[in-house]
């Protein structure tokens, strides 16, 4: 079977959960005899030639342009039967074209491929809700609330200087190249159901887990006479929507007793990268975080993922903070491989992966005081660690994964 | 300065003594010195009556001092004197000095005037016949200025006029009569000569008057604004006058010179439109305004916007299909994106293959854009269409008339751009309304993007705000849409989505358009069809949404938008009345 896997950025340059992914596929489908699977991967202007929106990275990967914005998902390269893309695609021949996304690429692609390849198979993967939300796909309100469904109305609520009728024009323009797909994947009931209710048919999306890559299960960190489990990591990138900030204010105000137990290792990039008032508040809080209890909290940047397993021997939980509702994350998956539970919002796809008892411990979305409560619990011995061990869920390496890509593609 | 009269005239006359009347037609009088000089002269070279001011001008050399009397009383006058070199050079040798004067009189009373002039110590009355009604009938138009402040009886302004051409001019002012005194009002022009205009003297409200002058005429009322219209062909750049007659009070003139008509008649239009100071102080009277003063002129000048069609340029994208069943005339004006949204959903319509299907670009600033993205949805589609564009903006009507010149099919549907279908085979759906021979036009239900009804056929609809017009309501408009498939007669469909034979298009003469930027042209259509016996039928069974433009709230005149379509809606409200097309409340 040949595969083209259309990614909205390679993971070279761009090293996005939804990317890495994409591209984990990508390998894993190569790996399989008598499959072939090619990766596309959406790249701005300026990586690209002069003359052609394609360039070949190698016989397998290609770069290809479009800046289909989130707010109207329109491809803006050449979709023609003479166009390069087109010439791309039927050079490959493929049976299946997957998109694993379609923002930057653009919805139109859908269109165009099905009409250069109108014998292949055309499947899309559902990320985040961008299809639904122009409020990056998080369906959290602009006022910052979480939003349990959108319409024309809400969104122009969120986004007063975008009329009510052109969220409808978005809504019915990227519905046109929905129906055209042949299948959805959704790593979540979740999502799924938040796609469902907008208004994609119910069968035609299926649930197939992110895979990642595969590795043993650690056995629990080893514990010091007289200690408990009151080791937590953040890992993940360090934004308003993951929520860093609820999981430090959690922290700092814990009772000066549990504050000289705990330590909370911080692994996250692109705080840089975000608005000086949230910058400033999460580093008020390490500052206040170390004259409180030094050292319980430290920072320490970005990480590698094949780092990983080691970091996560050395800690007993890992700990989520989203205020958005997350699809199925990585990190939980990562988390239930290395056998370490996980301590998260109770919402969203979080919420489906782990429930309380099942993959670790959940706290009230948004409430530093919640997840302050479930750590002073821990510390005072009230949960059994090892019971919860016994309970986190299996994880789906990626050639599983990729096989159950390739059932749903036959 | 008066020119000197005939220094001849003057070398003969020899006057010594004995009375005489000082007028404008007689010659100086003038006293010789004993030495042959000249001692003491006047003359009196014009006379003038504005607003109760009566303005003299002449020379006198000789006398030190000149009085006005009235009734043999001294009255109030100002007198100024100034060089005359030309009478100094005419009466060499006499003390000339400052011969010239101007003596005005203001509010000058009725009587038997003249002037007392003294020379060292002694005075002589020179009676001065002064025929006030003569002089009211000779207006000195360039005399005249655009505002007056008599607070005796009249305080008033000329703010803007119009100039329609054919459609005459439009005065635009205020006038607070402060005794309400008012009787009649006469335009006079050089070359038109007088016209009385009280009849097209129509008052318009001025809150601007009444919070600014209050304080200082406690008359003032917000009716204070007027708009005059001069139903005659003026050359622009005379001067023109307004006389308002109050009577014994006296007569008052505002005067200003008029506008060239040099503007493009849309243009024109929304000027004069966006004029109108508080339209929405006046809803009751706005039938009234456009039925006497502003209707006609306007129909005037849009008259000349018919001027000859625009050369088309067509553009075919794709290979015309070998058969087709409908021509398909979309308008694009402003916005343009809608065609990528409309041609998501055409072309997985199979019915689309047998379409004639016509965007018209009824904007030329929008040409290239349109262009490059009909170039990138046939790309990516592969639909053939084709583009009409030209150099104009030609409104609704003037773009579906010309497009329709291009139409091939036997069926023509009109559709708005932002016309989205539900479903594939609406067409086809529409088009079999039409295999009755009695049905002249048929529209499918039309929604807003909710669901809610936004058309399902209209209805004559006369409003109680503003009495006078017959608008198009929608009736179900917003509701929920509780009825069945089946089709229905109506009085009145839009043509946001409207199908009708090609032939019967051509035959009517297509929409009229006389009315302006786009409104009731729909209806007027609908009314033609109806005067010939075919019938309007609405078939829910096709739904589209229609994402209407809400720029058309009659609720809130606040702009010109809303009193073009006040004018359209006179316009057609006409049209009815006079039985050329079918009167909609008529049950058809």
């Amino acid at each position: 079977m040949r595969v083209a896997i259309f990614s909205h950025g390679h993971p070279k340059f761009n090293k996005g959960g939804a990317e890495i992914a994409a591209y984990s596929l990508f390998e894993a489908i190569n790996a399989v005899p008598g499959h072939d699977a090619w990766f596309i991967a959406r790249a701005s202007s300026n990586m690209l030639h002069l003359g052609t929106p394609v360039a070949a990275l190698s016989a397998r990967e290609y770069l290809i342009g479009g800046d289909a914005d989130v707010l109207h998902l329109s491809s803006t390269i050449e979709l023609g039967p003479k166009s390069d893309f087109a010439r791309m695609l039927r050079s490959i021949d493929p049976d299946v074209i997957h998109f694993h996304h379609y923002v930057n690429l653009g919805v139109e692609m859908i269109h165009a491929a099905r009409r250069m390849c109108p014998r292949a198979k055309i499947v899309v993967t559902l990320h985040e809700f961008i299809g639904i939300c122009s409020n990056h796909g998080q369906m959290v309100k602009t006022n910052g609330e979480l939003c349990y469904r959108a319409s024309p109305r809400e969104c122009h609520n969120c986004f007063p200087h975008v009329t009510m009728e052109n969220f409808f024009l978005r809504e019915d323009y990227v519905k046109s190249f929905f129906a055209k797909v042949d299948v959805f994947v959704s790593p979540s009931t979740f999502l799924k159901a938040r796609y469902v209710a907008w208004g994609l048919p119910a069968e035609k999306i299926a649930l197939i887990e992110n895979g990642i890559e595969e590795g043993k299960r650690l056995p629990p960190r080893f514990l010091p006479e007289g200690q408990n489990r009151s080791r937590f990591a953040y890992f993940g990138q360090i934004n308003k929507f993951k929520g860093v900030d609820i999981i430090l204010e959690a922290f700092v105000n814990l009772p000066k007793k549990a504050r000289k137990q705990v330590s909370l290792d911080i692994y996250g990039s692109s705080l840089e990268n975000q608005d000086q008032e949230f910058r400033d508040k999460v580093h008020g809080l390490l500052n206040l975080a170390d004259k409180r209890a030094l050292g319980m909290i430290r920072y320490h940047g970005a990480y590698e993922r094949a780092e990983m397993e080691n970091l996560m021997s050395e800690i007993d939980w890992v700990v989520m903070g989203s205020r958005w509702w997350e699809n199925s994350p990585m990190v939980i998956q990562e988390a239930f491989k290395a056998g370490r539970p996980v301590i998260c919002p109770n919402i969203g796809g979080m919420a489906e992966k782990v429930q309380p008892g099942r993959g670790g411990l959940n706290f009230l979305a948004r409430d530093s005081v919640s997840l302050q409560n479930v750590v002073t619990s821990i510390t005072e011995g009230a949960v059994d660690y090892d019971a919860l061990v016994e309970q986190i869920p299996t994880y789906l390496s990626q050639a599983e994964c990729a096989q159950s890509h390739l059932q749903l593609y036959s | 300065m008066a020119f000197l009269k005939s220094s001849n005239q003057v070398a003969d006359t020899l006057i010594t003594s004995g009375s005489t009347d000082l007028t404008a037609d007689a010659p100086p009088f003038v006293q010789q010195s004993a030495r042959g000089g000249v001692q003491l002269g006047i003359c009196l070279d014009s006379t003038m009556l504005l607003n109760r001011v009566i303005t003299l001008e002449g020379w006198a050399i000789g006398y030190d001092r000149i009085e006005v009397m009235c009734n043999d009383k001294r009255v109030p006058a100002t007198v100024l004197r100034m060089p005359r070199p030309d009478v100094t050079e005419a009466y060499p040798g006499s003390a000339a000095g400052e011969a010239g004067f101007v003596i005005v009189i203001a509010n000058a009373p009725p009587g038997e005037y003249g002037l007392r002039c003294t020379a060292r110590g002694q005075s002589r009355t020179f009676a001065m016949p002064l025929d006030l009604d003569a002089l009211r009938g000779r207006p000195h138009l360039d005399k005249l200025f655009s505002r007056i402040e008599d607070d005796g009886s009249l305080v008033g302004a000329i703010d803007r006029s119009f100039n329609l051409g054919e459609g005459g001019l439009l005065i635009f002012g205020w006038i607070i009569d402060l005794h309400d005194a008012l009787q009649s009002v006469k335009f006079y022009s050089e070359a038109g000569g007088a016209i009385d205009v009280t009849d097209s003297f129509f008052r318009i409200p001025r809150l601007d008057l009444v919070a600014n002058l209050k304080n200082r005429y406690p008359q003032v009322t917000e009716m204070s604004g007027f708009v005059i219209r001069v139903d005659q062909q003026l050359a622009a750049e005379d001067l023109y006058g307004l006389c308002f007659d109050c009577g014994d009070r006296g007569q008052y003139w505002l005067g200003e010179e008029i506008a060239t008509s040099a503007l493009p008649p849309l243009q024109l239009v929304k000027d004069v439109l966006t004029y109108i100071p508080n339209p929405g102080r006046m809803r009751h009277s706005l039938f009234e305004l456009f039925d006497r003063i502003l209707g006609d002129p306007i129909s005037a000048a849009v008259s000349r916007m018919a001027a000859p069609k625009p050369a088309a340029l067509v553009k075919q994208f794709g290979s015309f299909p070998p058969e087709v069943d409908v021509s398909i005339i979309v308008p694009i004006y402003g916005r343009h994106d809608f065609i990528r949204y409309q041609m998501a959903r055409f072309h997985a319509d199979a019915e689309f293959t047998r379409i004639d299907l016509i965007y018209v670009i009824d904007d030329p600033d929008i040409l290239g854009p349109v262009m490059e993205l009909a170039a990138w949805v046939y790309e990516l589609y592969g639909l053939p269409f084709r583009v009409v564009s030209y150099n104009r903006n030609l409104g609704f009507a003037g773009a579906n008339n010309l497009g329709a010149e291009f139409a091939t099919a036997p069926l023509l549907l009109l559709l708005n751009s932002d016309v989205i279908p539900q479903q594939p085979g609406w067409v086809g759906s529409l088009a079999a309304s039409l295999d009755d021979a009695e049905v002249g036009a048929v529209g499918p239900l039309l929604q807003f993007y909710d669901g809610s009804v936004q058309h399902a056929g209209m209805a004559p609809n006369e409003s109680p705000v503003y009495p006078g017009f017959i608008f198009n309501g929608h009736p179900g408009k917003g509701g929920h849409w509780a009825g069945s498939d089946e089709p229905f007669e109506v009085p009145l469909l839009t043509a946001a989505c409207l199908m009708l034979r090609t032939a019967d298009y051509h035959s009517i003469g297509g929409f009229d358009e006389g009315y302006v930027i786009g409104d009731f042209e729909d209806s007027d259509m609908c009314l033609k069809l109806r005067h010939r016996g075919l019938k309007l039928m609405l078939n829910p069974g096709p739904k589209l949404y229609h994402l209407e433009r809400q720029s058309q709230n009659l609720q809130e005149i606040s702009s010109y938008r809303h009193l073009l379509t006040l004018y359209n809606g006179w316009r057609y409200t006409k049209k009815i009345m006079n039985g050329e097309i079918a009167n909609p409340k008529e049950v058809a």
